[in-house]
């Protein structure tokens, strides 16, 4: 008889491409010393915690005793304590405490199911499996220079139209009328290049665009926006900006730039949560607030257009939709999807 | 105000003869407007009373002058151009686009013209020899009375003017005496672009330049020359039969493609050249930059050799 185990009952997505990849399921300071934060990532859910040494673990949510959750537990002297059967583990994942029958050494086999974790840029990232790749590069996050604000969360149906939207430019006289482009005269979009590249995935020329309040100075610039779309769930964005009007020249210089680094957590097939890093270097900088404030407004503005595209799993075939020249760095994306043989949330 | 519209409204400031059937017309923006700038060899959009458009190379970039052929037979446009159109009357043009623009690194500069296909040509040989680059002129015409602008050519130097009664004789021989390196452009009727597409077959593709408006494809977006296709990859060979575009011939051989335009203006069907000239149709890429690439958008691009070797 075959016997369908646990854990492929409640394992989720199955694509190699996805489980063996970094992803990004909360902010560092998410996680507390003495809190359990439950999560679900592809379709399988999660806790996070952070023990005393400073760590944070990613363990099924899931007692290996009797399949309670451990969200519903607590955090006592640096173990999980199931609220089932009080069972304990401690930040090895090991059971150290059954407590039935406290003065026997609990079984080999009493072990939470665990995962790898990283914490970089102030992000929380896991995986199910084993990454060829390591989480990919964010340079600003290390030059001092840079002002790093994290914005966030946000909520979309599909990660992957969440990802594709934040890398098209001719949405933003539209969506963003009066922010991001002018309705009245939306920009042109010149032909751009895209490369694929061994670690840094799709890479684009720079795409001008035209925004009347292009960053947290509300001031309105020229946009120059170069693209790299790094994983299929994580991309990010290089802004060169050229204030437009001589009267507003001091406030800014040409050495100027607005960076976003954008995580995706695909929580199932049709709800992702969106975690951004901006990051800049203007001088003077803005404050975290206006910086976030922006950024809530514009991500708002894409999840309420992202959100009723059909279907949510996004269509990989090109045939399935109408791209033009425009759209390249989206057809590429799509294509490697489709390449990278993902099954989950696409069509 | 908005200065990147496609659309403009031009003023006829002056339509002129400047040959048998054919009329000069002289556009300047409407009062207090601007129109965009233009290069040599590009052409603008002209928006007919009927919702029609036709295309017309530009001769002169400030003021934009188009020269109109009056076509009895064609679809209306040149003769609502010729009959109708009067000084002062204002004109709905779209924003000037350049497929056929010049290198600007070449050294040599041929240029090849017949019939009404001398505009954009007339146009780069002022600029470069302003510029005093090394250019020269041939022009095929029926007589002298069918030339463009006949008097102001007559004695320029470096212009020829070939009075060949309607046949272009000679452009081979001409062709095979330029330097090594040297840009060859050509625009005139289908005959003649199909003779100088057969001619340049050989010669680096990014030194051949051709202005098409839709000669090899006929009205339907199909063309009417057979190509012979070979796939690399799993050693197909298909023919793509006159009135087939190259992505239909694929696809009825069960290739699976990507594509979704089948206008050559997404990028969706992208495929590598291994082998073979093709003639870019698409507006995706410019032909120089396929040939560097080595890619070609079968859903609308062709052959310039009997056959194309895909990395398919
Ligand atoms: S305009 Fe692009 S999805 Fe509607
Ligand atoms: S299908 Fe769009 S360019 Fe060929
Ligand atoms: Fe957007």
């Amino acid at each position: 008889m075959a016997l369908k185990s646990v854990s492929e009952e409640l394992s989720g997505c199955t694509d190699a491409a996805l489980i063996n990849e970094w992803h990004a399921v909360a902010y560092s300071t998410d996680i507390e010393k003495g809190n359990i934060l439950p999560l679900t990532l592809l379709g399988r859910d999660l806790i996070l915690w952070r023990s005393d040494s400073g760590e944070v673990h990613a363990w099924d949510d899931l007692c290996i005793h009797r399949g309670a959750r451990l969200s519903k537990g607590c955090i006592a002297n640096d173990t999980v304590v199931c609220p089932y059967h009080g069972w304990r583990y401690d930040d090895t994942g090991s059971c150290v405490l059954i407590p039935a029958a406290p003065d026997e050494k609990p079984m080999k086999k009493a072990h939470a199911i665990t995962h790898s974790v990283q914490e970089k840029y102030g992000f929380v990232w896991v995986t199910y499996g084993k990454p060829a790749k390591d989480i990919p590069p964010f340079p600003e996050w290390d030059d001092p220079e840079y002002q790093k604000v994290h914005c966030g969360p946000y909520t979309f149906r599909s990660g992957y139209r969440a990802v594709e939207n934040f890398m098209d430019p001719s949405h933003f006289p539209f969506v963003h009328a009066g922010v991001n482009g002018i309705y009245d005269c939306p920009d042109p979009i010149p032909p751009y290049d895209v490369e694929m590249t061994e670690n840094e995935g799709l890479v684009t020329s720079e795409v001008r665009v035209t925004q009347p309040y292009g960053d947290p100075r509300e001031i309105p610039v020229t946009a120059y926006y170069a693209y790299k779309c790094l994983r299929p769930l994580v991309s990010y964005f290089k802004k060169r900006l050229v204030i437009q009007r001589p009267e507003d020249q001091h406030l800014g210089n040409e050495a100027d730039r607005f960076c976003t680094f954008l995580t995706v957590q695909m929580v199932d097939e049709k709800t992702s949560i969106v975690r951004i890093c901006c990051a800049t270097n203007f001088d003077p900088q803005p404050t975290e607030a206006e910086v976030r404030r922006r950024q809530d407004i514009v991500y708002a503005q894409d999840s309420a257009i992202v959100d009723t595209q059909r279907p949510e799993r996004i269509p990989v075939d090109l045939r399935q939709e109408l791209h033009h020249r425009s759209d390249l760095l989206g057809q590429k994306y799509r294509k490697w999807l489709q390449q990278l043989e993902i099954t989950y949330g696409v069509l | 105000m908005c200065s990147k519209q496609s659309i403009y409204r031009a003023t006829v400031s002056a339509k002129v003869a400047a040959g048998r059937d054919i009329v000069l017309l002289t556009l300047v923006p409407e009062a207090g407007d601007s129109l965009p700038v233009a290069q040599a060899g590009a052409h603008i959009d002209v928006h007919l009373p009927d919702g029609g458009v036709r295309q017309y190379s530009l001769l002169s970039a400030s003021p934009y002058q188009i020269a109109v052929k009056n076509v009895r037979d064609g679809r209306g446009g040149s003769r609502w151009l010729h009959d109708d159109v009067r000084e002062g009357d204002v004109l709905t043009i779209g924003t000037p686009r350049n497929n056929f623009s010049l290198r600007p690194d070449s050294s040599d500069v041929l240029l090849l013209a017949g019939g009404i296909g001398v505009t954009a040509l007339l146009f780069m040989y002022r600029q470069l020899t302003g510029q005093g680059r090394n250019v020269h002129l041939h022009y095929w015409i029926k007589s002298s009375a069918d030339a463009l602008l006949f008097d102001q050519l007559v004695g320029l130097e470096h212009v020829t003017l070939h009075e060949c009664g309607g046949r272009v004789v000679s452009m081979r021989s001409l062709i095979a005496q330029c330097p090594a390196g040297t840009d060859v452009y050509c625009c005139g009727p289908t005959r003649m672009l199909e003779e100088f597409a057969s001619i340049t077959r050989d010669l680096p593709p990014e030194k051949v330049h051709v202005e098409r408006f839709a000669p090899v494809v006929t009205a339907d977006g199909v063309t009417d020359r057979p190509c012979h296709l070979k796939l690399a990859r799993s050693g197909m060979e298909i023919e793509a039969e006159p009135g087939q575009t190259l992505l239909e011939a694929l696809i009825a051989a069960g290739v699976d493609m990507d594509y979704s335009c089948e206008e050559g203006l997404c990028g969706a069907c992208e495929t590598r050249v291994l082998a073979g000239q093709p003639l870019h149709l698409d507006t995706v890429r410019s032909p120089a930059e396929h040939d560097r690439l080595h890619t070609i958008m079968p859903c609308v691009s062709r052959s310039r050799s009997d056959e194309l070797t895909l990395d398919l």
